[in-house]
């Protein structure tokens, strides 16, 4: 009942004009970010920021999120089309959901893609309520060690899963916590590595290095090569699955909202993860396999529902915690503190409009997309089909002045172009960026959470160890670094 | 072996980010582990950081032989929108917003299509008022004035 009722006082925060009005065009934008490969939710939330300074936090947060999950439904369009992927989470729906456009089944592909993204991001809110509420709760009971050892081990998580080899997501995890250390210390208020420059006696914000790392280094990547991508011809048909597609599909699309969700929670698991763990699923369970690859609707409906169901189900450690679990959460925790706010558990409690707002934009947001993404997709399909040499002077106009609008400084301008060549050629080296956002978020919350357990124990590090919940999670951490780097390495001198 | 040039340069910067970020830290004092002073953790950051630099270099340098990837077919076009970028942010608060947008799109449109520049200067005209439109006066963004106060 106090679910419900607290549900109902959501839906009031949200009944407000503006926020309605900023729920659908996050929604419309998120979608949009995802249609166009190279800009992403991040680089749309880092420049969208700075134009919400005078908006309520709760509406920013409400933006924002649309944005988010937006992007998840919009990233299969171009999958699906033109076997690119909007967004890393629909890697997989390349494999299947282009075979099946390929086949005339564009449209139905679509639809389940759409659909599925709906069901998931229903279930997925159901599940944000019920989990983020009563670990919130537990978490108040946690102290600054168990926080620092939740943080050591969600950024290890992160390093593990980079795509590249773990030495190097160490070095951009340990790059990023160095580049928070820019600016004023959180302790002693000393500035630290500013060389004597202006620019940097406050810091690096946040927006400039985020859009650098994803927004200018993308668009360098994607002015490699001019080639336009090949879109599927066969006109688009048929958009409301079939009796026969629905029964192929609800099964996969509920398996992957529950993968989804669950790994959308920890640290690094995220969209990206889930749909290759639902795509592995629904291929093990399948009475041919064979067919995946070729055009089959399971290979789209579960990783599509996945992926709806993580990016919903990465709120539940941001607003219980505190902690973000990827990147993009964490340039959400970033617009919290911006707008003054102090992530963690007591937020829920302090700030109940921004939780519950938000989960009641999700129902309203997830609705609008449904609609934005099946009777609109032929906005999508001409978006689709402008020429990049158009679209990328636009998407770099609107990243400087979001740089720009930041602090009225056109410093942030050059650290968002330093950061964006020094990204791109990362990038080139198999150096990936979220590691690196990561640690520059959390970097300040784990140095301040050090220094205030090393408070506690008046200097003994035996707090790290004495504690069963900030033991485990340091253990973990260990472990699952210790495993990684050294198991391959093992493995081969046995060979 | 050695590694790619490339793969040398770009670990040999982080080698010296990592060097200037020692020294720095050193300077602002380390104190104890137990008590540490503004230096510290940056210290031991930047000093795990080296290693792992180093590391890789030569793990690259005694790996098998290897060639540097080849040179972006767009090179050129990516060299220019990066100069230009720079040149912006430098421009953008003496020539003012309109002024060094103009200069900077119709640069970066033209780029893309040096052949048609009637039709650059027409896509830097829209695209310049419609930003300054929606931007400036309808979210009332700060954005620089020129010395012309425009």
């Amino acid at each position: 009942m106090d679910v419900l009722a607290n549900l109902a006082f959501g839906f009031s925060v949200l009944g407000q004009p503006e926020n309605i009005l900023l729920c659908l065009i996050g929604a419309a934008i998120g979608t949009l970010v995802g249609v166009l490969p190279g800009l992403g939710p991040m680089g749309a939330m880092a420049i969208l920021l700075p134009l919400t300074f005078k908006v309520p936090a709760v509406s920013v947060i409400i933006l924002l999120s649309g944005i988010y999950y937006g992007s998840q439904y919009g990233s299969s369009t171009t999958a699906i089309l033109v076997k690119i992927p909007g967004e890393p989470s629909s890697v997989v729906t390349c494999l299947d959901g282009y075979q099946m456009a390929q086949q005339g089944r564009a449209g139905v592909a679509l639809g389940v893609a759409a659909f599925g993204s709906f069901i998931a991001g229903t279930l997925g809110i159901i599940g944000l309520m019920l989990f983020a509420v009563p670990l919130a709760n537990h978490a108040l009971k946690l102290g600054p060690p168990e926080f620092f050892g939740i943080m050591v081990l969600g950024m290890s998580i992160v390093v593990i899963l980079v795509r590249s080899s773990v030495s190097k997501g160490i070095m951009m995890a340990l790059a990023g916590f160095i580049l928070s250390t820019v600016g004023q210390d959180v302790i002693s208020g000393v500035p630290r590595f500013y060389f004597g420059l202006d620019l940097l006696v406050d810091g690096l914000g946040i927006v400039p290095v985020a859009m650098g790392l994803f927004g200018i280094a993308e668009i360098l990547k994607n002015l490699e090569d001019p080639t336009p991508p090949e879109m599927v011809q066969k006109p688009i048909r048929n958009l409301f699955p079939t009796r026969k597609d629905w029964g192929d599909s609800v099964f996969p699309m509920v398996r992957g909202s529950v993968i989804g969700f669950f790994l959308g929670i920890l640290p690094g698991g995220g969209p990206m993860i889930s749909t290759f763990a639902s795509y592995a699923l629904e291929k093990k369970l399948s009475k041919d396999p064979s067919r995946f690859g070729t055009g089959a609707i399971e290979g789209v409906s579960g990783p599509e529902a996945a992926n709806n169901a993580a990016a919903t189900g990465s709120f539940v450690p941001l607003f219980a915690l505190g902690i973000p679990p990827n990147a993009t959460m964490a340039m959400l925790l970033g617009a919290l503190m911006i707008h003054g706010l102090q992530p963690g558990p007591r937020l829920m409690l302090e700030h109940p409009d921004i939780f519950w707002g938000t989960i009641a934009s999700m129902y309203i947001g997830n609705a609008a997309l449904l609609a934005l993404n099946l009777p609109l997709i032929g906005i999508w399909v001409k978006i689709l089909k402008v020429p990049y040499r158009i679209l990328f002077p636009l998407i770099l106009l609107f990243c400087v002045i979001g740089a720009y609008s930041m602090n009225n400084n056109a410093g942030d301008v050059l650290v968002m172009v330093v950061f964006g060549v020094g990204g791109y050629f990362l990038q080139k080296m198999g150096y990936e960026a979220g590691p690196l956002i990561l640690a520059f978020i959390l970097g300040p919350m784990l140095e301040q959470a050090f220094h205030q357990s090393l408070a506690i124990s008046q200097g003994s590090f035996l707090i790290f160890v004495t504690r069963p919940l900030t033991l485990i999670p340091l253990l973990a951490a260990a472990l699952l670094l210790g495993t990684t780097l050294l198991l391959p390495k093992l493995r081969a001198s046995k060979k | 072996m050695t590694p790619k040039s490339f793969d040398r340069i770009g670990l040999g910067a982080m080698a010296v980010f990592c060097l200037v970020i020692i020294v720095s830290s050193l300077r602002l004092g380390l104190g104890r582990l137990d008590q540490p002073e503004p230096g510290l953790i940056p210290f031991l950051a930047a000093s795990s950081l080296f290693v792992l630099t180093i590391g890789q270099y030569f793990r690259k340098a005694w790996g098998e032989g290897q060639s540097d990837p080849p040179l972006p077919r767009e090179w050129r076009k990516m060299t220019g929108v990066t100069v230009s970028l720079f040149l912006y942010s430098f421009l953008l608060e003496p020539l003012g917003f309109l002024f060094s947008t103009a200069i900077w799109l119709f640069f970066l449109f033209w780029l893309a299509d040096p052949k048609r520049w009637v039709r650059s200067a027409i896509q830097t005209l829209v695209t310049v008022l419609v930003t300054y439109v929606l931007f400036v006066l309808l979210f009332n963004l700060q954005l620089p004035r020129g010395p012309w106060g425009v």
